[in-house]
């Protein structure tokens, strides 16, 4: 837990002093430096930062901590006793900025090399030089995102080098909405056109969702209206490598495909809140395998997780890493310093039972002859009993059926792409041999 | 000026006097051209007789009938027969029609000849009756009472009513947990399914005992449409969802994460299985998408030949699905469609626009609009009246995807949590409070944090709608409609004793300290114990005008019942209350 903690703030401090330190050869021993009046500022900065974090992180680290993490970033962990001393005693703002500035390496801003937007061009990446008239020189990305944002129909003129160097030229652009799929099917057909259904003796639908986003759900309204015109009602739900970034998104993503229930909670520091589903829910009633591997990521895993605790999915493929549990929620600084992300929460799936059978269907797939011969409803009953959980931890997700997945290894002698298609062949097959006959009770449980 | 005045007031008082004398005909115009005064007529339901020659139209604010001659798609007569029409079906002897009169509290028995539609008989029912049901035998109608949240069924022997009446009695009355509309019979006419006019229960009822079997909950609200498809399989409800996971911010109502327009498909089996999985081996589908939203389906269609059409009120378009494919084809109507009526053999579809004061005629099998016929001039509009129209206009929300109607449906409220900010945060939704009577009684919002009507109008089109910037006019419109919405009304009292002694406790407790009479309200904002997500821990005190019409309570739904408000949440009281002071409380704030 602490880990993650300093490990995030590791990433936090060097963003935060990126801008200042970048391009610097950092001396073994931190030497003392001048007090100037951008350095007093920005070890303020700094302070303010510390003092946000406190208030709003979900298991804050204390200040010094944080400065520690800051210099064992910048030192790599050659920090002298002094420093050691120094931040242990830094207990008021002013012992912080004190340190801050005494230990921070020197800086020189002749040496900072300039910053500017990258523009991808043709199919070399360029430099955004100027926007509309406006030198991008110290500009930082959240200005140029803004200067480049606009009204649909609007435009906007770039002066980009294509090269980074060399002859720059002016490109004027119409702005408009930039359609952006977080969910394709099986086979693409045209652009942004895919087929979302693998067929077969029994066709089974294949989606695959590679961002969490706010158009998932959407997206997967509109392929469910699809495969239901086309008789589908087995669904390859590919979450492999699918990220989230919102936790939103994601609650969004689980209310549509779970009929109900609490699908965990939300531990802040505020007090713990239930994220309760309605009862309304995408592929009623179809049989649904679910993909993943160790790069189904965040809220990704968290909804795979819930697939298979609650929806009955059967999960294919590699145990997700378990290690993302984080609600980052976006932080305005003070003045027009930005904005950070910061874990000001912690998203809970499951209690985890006392007694889990920590490999609890992991055995089944590693003799194909077994698995055959696996009673559907022996499968099933153990996959509802109590030992569902992840014998890795409360938040990654072991398959049911374990199947390598496509990511290359030495062991790796196939195509990603031959690979791609065995496992949703797996899928596919897993999916398909899936016979949910709901008992009467099920079905007549009362609301 | 003196003398157009005198002329003004001479003709007020005739119409007065017209009107006092009871039902008359306007104009009996068949066979003759029919002049029609201005008037909003505001056209709600329809009604087909002899193989669908003749198309009988009831308008809610006129509270009259006029006739269609379906042949000439032209009206022929115009019946002024009640104040304020709710509904009308034909019953099965194709001669006898029945109106319902929310404002009067009775139905009428009309029956038509070739001398025109004449008043048989009125029979009182219980107050505010908004919906009428027939069984598919002709034999029974089902009546369902608003604000009195009852539904009575009515025996209709030998399939009809006689011209005295005689045989035109309720038969049974049954007392619902919520205010009723929309209903249908199933299972062979054994079983009438219920549906909440502003929230998402529906229950069952057995309508020959005339027991109560069921109240369940649909994850929707605004349950408009409800009828049985013409195979019997399915029982299609035509309602909005609104998720109290997603914000009202420009993502989630472009992606429809927000709200959702929806045509629900139930088994029938499981709708009257009294225990089962209401949504067990259902369908939903979602109408509209991105670009171009479906706001209040407000009707439901089932065609003989499979199809079905839906009417979008909000937006005002009907969606017919197509024949052997996948989807619906959008047709633009006139202003508001809020209910449909084919003819035999699904030929043409008829579509009334209530906000248009007219009936568009489509093509079924073409898809198109034929004609649409006017059902008058329509007289000029006040304040309220255009801002009535905007109320109920889903392009005023980004996209279409919904109107003020979706979340206040008819000014009430659909019980459900939204999170809008309104409170300067996501993450805490709130209940959607009733406008019913809100006029009056500031400030607005949960928080107190709206100052005056118009500010709310516009941040709830603005923010709440993603909407664009409106006009000064349009929020003074808006606010004039809100304005002239009433409280809905308290409930008689069934033991005046307990309820006086109610009133004796609630001045005990001092609870008019933040609720006193006549508004039960006051201005400004108090910590009551409770808070949001967010902390926020002051509230505006809701008016308690009408209480008993809601459905759950507190800021957030935590109470489900009134009697929670003072047995779980102890509202606003230290000490713990006796069943009987509860039931007095309760007994009292009722009547409100």
């Amino acid at each position: 837990m602490r880990t993650w903690s300093r490990f995030l703030w590791m990433f936090l401090v060097l963003a935060l002093a990126a801008p200042i330190s970048l391009g610097e050869e950092l001396d073994d021993e931190p030497q003392p430096t001048l007090l100037t009046g951008h350095e007093t500022d920005f070890a303020r900065r700094m302070f303010k930062v510390t003092e946000i974090v406190l208030d709003k992180h979900v298991e804050p680290p204390t200040r010094q901590e944080m400065l520690l993490c800051g210099f064992t970033a910048l030192y790599g962990g050659s920090l002298s006793d002094d420093l050691r001393r120094a931040v242990s005693a830094t207990a008021t703002e002013d012992d912080f900025i004190d340190t801050l500035l005494h230990f921070w390496p020197r800086r020189d801003k002749s040496r900072r090399p300039g910053s500017r937007a990258a523009f991808f061009y043709g199919m070399g990446e360029a430099v955004i030089l100027e926007i509309d008239g406006t030198t991008t020189e110290g500009l930082r990305i959240t200005d140029v995102i803004g200067r480049l944002r606009g009204a649909e129909g609007t435009t906007v003129t770039l002066r980009v080098a294509p090269d980074g160097n060399g002859e720059s030229r002016l490109v004027t652009l119409t702005r408009s909405v930039v359609p952006r799929q977080t969910v394709i099917g099986w086979r693409q057909l045209r652009s942004e056109t895919w087929d979302p259904v693998v067929e077969g003796d029994i066709p089974v639908g294949y989606l695959k969702i590679s961002e969490i986003g706010g158009s998932a759900v959407s997206e997967l309204r509109e392929y469910e209206a699809e495969l239901l015109a086309r008789q589908v009602d087995a669904l390859i739900l590919d979450l492999r490598r699918a990220d989230g970034r919102e936790l939103r998104h994601a609650i969004t993503l689980a209310d549509a495909l779970l009929d109900g229930g609490q699908a965990g909670v939300i531990r802040s520091r505020e007090g713990t809140r239930s994220v309760r589903l309605d009862r309304d829910c995408l592929f009623r009633d179809w049989r649904m395998a679910v993909l993943v591997d160790n790069h189904t990521n965040g809220y990704a895993e968290w909804v795979a997780g819930l697939l298979q605790l609650h929806r009955e999915a059967i999960v294919v493929g590699e145990s997700t890493s378990g290690g993302w549990r984080f609600v980052m929620t976006p932080i305005e600084l003070p003045g027009d310093w930005g904005v950070i992300g910061l874990a000001t929460a912690v998203l809970e799936r499951e209690k985890i039972p006392t007694n889990r059978d920590e490999h609890p269907l992991r055995t089944i797939d590693e003799n194909p002859t077994q698995w055959a011969t696996v009673g559907f409803a022996s499968l099933l009953s153990r996959m509802t009993g109590p030992n569902r959980i992840a014998p890795n931890g409360l938040h990654s997700v072991t398959p049911d059926v374990s199947f390598p997945s496509l990511i290359d290894g030495p062991h790796d002698e196939s195509s990603p792409a031959r690979r791609h298609s065995d496992v949703v062949r797996r899928a596919v097959e897993v999916s398909t041999s899936l016979k949910i006959t709901r008992s009467k009770s099920q079905i007549d449980r009362a609301q | 000026m003196v003398k157009n005045r005198c002329r003004y007031c001479l003709l007020v008082i005739l119409l007065a006097t017209i009107n006092a004398l009871g039902p008359y005909f306007v104009s009996d115009g068949q066979g003759a051209d029919l002049t029609l005064m201005p008037s909003l007529r505001r056209p709600v339901a329809m009604a087909l007789l002899d193989g669908g020659r003749w198309l009988f139209v009831v308008n809610q604010r006129s509270g009259s009938i006029l006739v269609v001659d379906t042949a000439e798609n032209k009206v022929t007569a115009e019946h002024a027969i009640g104040r304020k029409l709710s509904d009308l079906v034909a019953l099965h002897d194709g001669r006898h029609l029945v109106a319902a009169d929310t404002a009067t509290g009775q139905l009428i028995l009309l029956r038509w000849s070739e001398a025109g539609l004449a008043e048989v008989s009125r029979l009182d029912v219980p107050a505010a009756p908004v919906a009428l049901a027939l069984s598919a035998d002709g034999r029974r109608l089902a009546v369902a009472s608003l604000w009195t949240h009852r539904v009575n069924l009515i025996e209709l022997l030998a399939g009809s009513a006689d011209a005295s009446g005689a045989e035109w009695n309720v038969a049974k009355n049954v007392e619902l947990p919520f205010a009723p509309r929309k209903m249908c019979f199933l299972e062979r006419d054994t079983k009438l399914v219920v549906a909440d006019a502003f929230g998402g229960r529906l229950s069952v009822v057995d309508p020959e005992r005339g027991k109560l079997l069921s109240v369940r909950e649909l994850p929707g609200h605004n349950l408009r449409g409800l009828a049985l498809s013409a195979d019997g399989r399915w029982l299609l409800i035509a309602h909005q969802a609104v998720s109290p996971l997603a914000r009202a911010d420009r993502e989630d109502i472009h992606w429809g994460t927000l709200l959702r327009n929806n045509l629900r498909w139930l088994s029938p089996e499981y709708v009257a299985g009294e225990h089962a999985n209401l949504l067990a081996a259902s369908r939903l589908e979602f109408l509209g998408g991105t670009g171009n939203g479906a706001a209040d389906p407000a009707a439901v269609l089932a065609l003989s030949d499979g199809r079905v059409a839906v009417a979008l009120a909000g937006v005002d378009a009907v969606l017919l699905s197509r024949t052997g494919a996948v989807g619906y084809q959008r047709i633009e109507v006139g202003r508001r469609p809020t209910a449909l009526a084919a003819s035999a053999g699904a030929r043409q579809i008829y579509v009334a626009n209530t906000l248009a004061d007219s009936i568009s005629v489509l093509d079924a099998d073409e898809g198109r609009v034929v004609t649409e016929i006017s059902l008058g001039p329509q007289a000029d509009l006040l304040p309220a009246d255009r801002g009535e129209l905007l109320f109920y206009d889903g392009r005023l929300s980004h996209d279409g995807w919904m109107s003020c109607q979706s979340c206040h449906p008819d000014g009430h409220t659909s019980h459900q949590l939204v999170d809008n900010f309104t409170d300067g945060a996501y993450g805490n939704p709130k209940r959607v409070l009733s406008l019913l009577g809100s006029g009056e009684t500031g400030p607005w919002a949960w928080h107190g944090s709206m100052p005056d009507l118009e500010r709310q109008v516009r941040f709830s089109i603005t923010s709440t709608m993603q909407g664009g910037e409106p006009a000064d006019e349009a929020v003074t419109d808006l606010a004039a409609f809100v304005r002239s919405l009433e409280p809905p009304p308290g409930t008689p009292p069934s033991d005046a004793a307990a309820a006086e002694g109610g009133r004796k406790l609630f001045e005990q407790f001092g609870c008019q300290h933040c609720h006193p009479a006549p508004r039960y309200t006051v201005p400004g904002v108090f910590d009551v114990g409770m808070s949001d997500e967010s902390g926020h821990a002051e509230f505006n005190p809701p008016s308690l005008r009408g209480v008993a019409q809601r459905d759950r309570y507190f800021h957030d739904n935590r109470a489900e019942t009134l009697a929670d408000v003072f047995s779980k949440f102890r509202h606003p009281l230290s000490r713990e209350l006796t069943r009987q002071e509860i039931d007095a409380l309760v007994s009292f704030l009722r009547t409100l």
